[in-house]
């Protein structure tokens, strides 16, 4: 059966959850085995020869939520807290029973708690991206490809620790 | 003032203190710009950025706008992007390709050589305008070694060669992890980070912080063991810093972190093949080379650190695909230095939150000297002016700040 318009919505609604809840390795889980999060730098670019903020497979992923929950990581102490919005969901056509390519838009708001003295802290930012999902069924419906390319992308950067 | 600055940095045989306003005194903020950005040799691209005639980039020396460009015949010019009317921005693009660059206020314009081709309505003044006028100011002196493009905006500089003296040969070991010589510098990770540009430019030498810093990437390498890492339990122990007379340093840094090309046979053996095995093992072993005062070669990357302000700096991490090697051992490196030193990278953000922080709490007076002396006893000084001791020390930091108090000071 092809993925609805609200089960697609639902789908990245409980990622946007997750990821917000810091409930990492279950987002772990919304990935199929091959599946890849991916924070190009620009478009048309190929991931393997050319930079991208980020470029996750499974091991990626898994080594960035163990650095994230598992360890000393500076920039996260204090961990940022997010609010991922998703918005203009739209359902490419040609999608098959097991395959489907879902776009949207992207808003997270990112804080740090802390002193509004010290730099990068008590400070509210918003990060705005185009989203690109993958969907494919598996067990349900999986993450094959998690892509959003970041209005600011191939702009200098601030603490891009916590998972977009 | 120059006097002034003598008082700011204190070193005696046993210590070295540096005082807090050198980060939180934004005189001293623009003086930097004035007398060490415009006043020495200053990192601007990677000949690689700019490969075919036509081809530009634009960047900063310090504060000053330029546009590193290659002609039609192939030459690179180093032209300040200042319109010679009145002083608009000529080239706004951060990269691209022109025979021209036409300035958008009165419509001036000049070939990518920085030469002024013609003036819109000419009629409109005396015949002479324009005779006094060549085009875009160039920088004092340009030159290139092993692809790096570095400009002066003063011409009382030595020689390219001579200013990079005794790191010199470091960065023939850099350029030569290509077996034929040749490196790519790729689109940037770019990061912005609250915090002095000297942070930066301390950091990629200090071989004291990583254990502390780098926690993060050292547990978390070390629990997924599955990544062609090097085993870094012995770091920390092994390794060399050495500090040069220009302010120049390099962090020796064998079996730390990256790749390990010695994983890569058929790399290597390219490698062997064109050096021999004695050099291509120092061509490996790892190095950071900081080249005072704005850039670092590392295995896999350019970082190039922009002052912007007294508090915000950015950084720009190229990544360095090597030519005459096998595409996958690229595929591997770029992941490496990705994971590492990328925009979400475990290792250069954590690095800039330390940035932010010292920043942040400098601000404060209460505690005004800093302690840059270790190892200053058992630093080896050698009659060339190179000071090595181990990879804790902070022989490099010493080496930065009295290059930086000789420019400071220069009449
Ligand atoms: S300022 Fe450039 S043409 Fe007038
Ligand atoms: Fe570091």
């Amino acid at each position: 059966m092809l993925l609805t318009h609200a089960e697609a919505e639902s789908l990245l609604y409980q990622e946007a959850r997750l990821l917000d809840e810091r409930r990492l390795e279950d987002w772990l889980g919304l990935f199929t085995e091959d599946g890849l999060y991916w924070l190009p730098m620009a478009e048309g670019t190929d991931p393997l020869r050319e930079p991208s903020l980020a470029y996750d497979d499974a091991g990626g992923r898994a080594q960035r939520v163990y650095a994230l929950l598992h360890t000393r990581h500076h920039s996260q102490i204090p961990p940022s807290r997010t609010l991922h919005c998703i918005s203009n969901l739209e359902m490419e056509p040609g999608a098959t029973d097991t395959e489907a390519l879902v776009r949207c838009n992207l808003v997270v708001y990112e804080l740090r708690p802390g002193h509004r003295q010290q730099y990068g802290m008590g400070k509210m930012r918003a990060l705005a991206g185009r989203g690109e999902y993958r969907l494919r069924f598996q067990d349900g419906w999986k993450i094959a490809l998690k892509k959003i390319l970041l209005l600011d992308s191939d702009q200098p950067m601030t603490n891009l620790t916590f998972i977009v | 003032m120059a006097a002034a600055y003598a008082q700011l940095i204190r070193e005696a045989p046993d210590d070295f203190r540096i005082h807090t306003s050198l980060f939180t005194d934004p005189a001293i903020f623009e003086e930097e710009m004035r007398r060490i950005f415009e006043k020495t040799w200053v990192y601007v691209a990677h000949e690689s950025e700019i490969p075919t005639a036509g081809d530009y980039r634009t960047t900063y020396i310090g504060k000053q706008p330029v546009i590193v460009s290659r002609d039609d015949e192939g030459n690179i010019h180093v032209l300040l992007n200042i319109c010679r009317h009145r002083g608009n921005l000529v080239c706004r693009d951060e990269r691209g390709s022109a025979g021209t660059f036409r300035c958008n206020y009165h419509g001036w314009v000049y070939k990518n050589s920085g030469e002024l081709a013609g003036i819109s309505h000419p009629q409109g003044y005396p015949e002479s305008v324009g005779r006094d006028l060549s085009g875009l100011l160039p920088a004092a002196r340009v030159a290139t070694y092993r692809g790096l493009i570095f400009a002066s905006l003063s011409d009382q500089v030595p020689s390219l060669e001579e200013h990079l003296g005794a790191v010199r040969p470091y960065v023939d070991l850099w350029a030569d992890l290509s077996p034929v010589g040749e490196v790519r510098a790729h689109r940037p990770h770019s990061f912005a980070y609250e915090g002095n540009w000297k942070f930066q430019m301390e950091n990629g030498a200090d071989g004291y912080h990583p254990r502390f810093v780098h926690e993060c990437a050292f547990q978390t390498m070390a629990h997924f063991l599955s990544r062609p890492v090097r085993d870094s339990s012995g770091m920390q122990d092994i390794g060399a810093i050495r500090g040069f007379p220009g302010g120049h340093s390099i962090l020796e840094r064998p079996g730390m972190v990256g790749i390990d090309p010695s994983l890569f046979r058929e790399y290597t053996d390219l490698l062997a093949e064109q050096h021999g095995i004695e050099r291509t093992q120092r061509i490996i072993a790892g190095y950071n080379i900081l080249i005072f005062p704005n850039v670092y070669l590392m295995d896999s990357n350019i970082r190039v650190i922009q002052p912007i302000r007294l508090d915000e700096t950015v950084v720009h991490s190229h990544y360095t695909e090597l030519c005459g090697i096998p595409d996958y051992v690229n595929v591997a490196r770029l992941k490496d230095v990705q994971w590492r030193l990328g925009t979400t990278g475990l290792i250069g953000t954590d690095d800039m939150e330390i940035f932010a922080a010292a920043q942040s709490a400098m601000q404060a007076s209460a505690m005004p000297w800093l302690r840059l002396s270790r190892a200053m006893d058992s630093e080896v000084i050698e009659p060339s002016g190179e000071r090595r001791a181990d990879i804790n020390a902070e022989s490099s930091q010493r080496a930065m700040y009295r290059e930086w108090l000789r420019l400071m000071s220069a009449s």
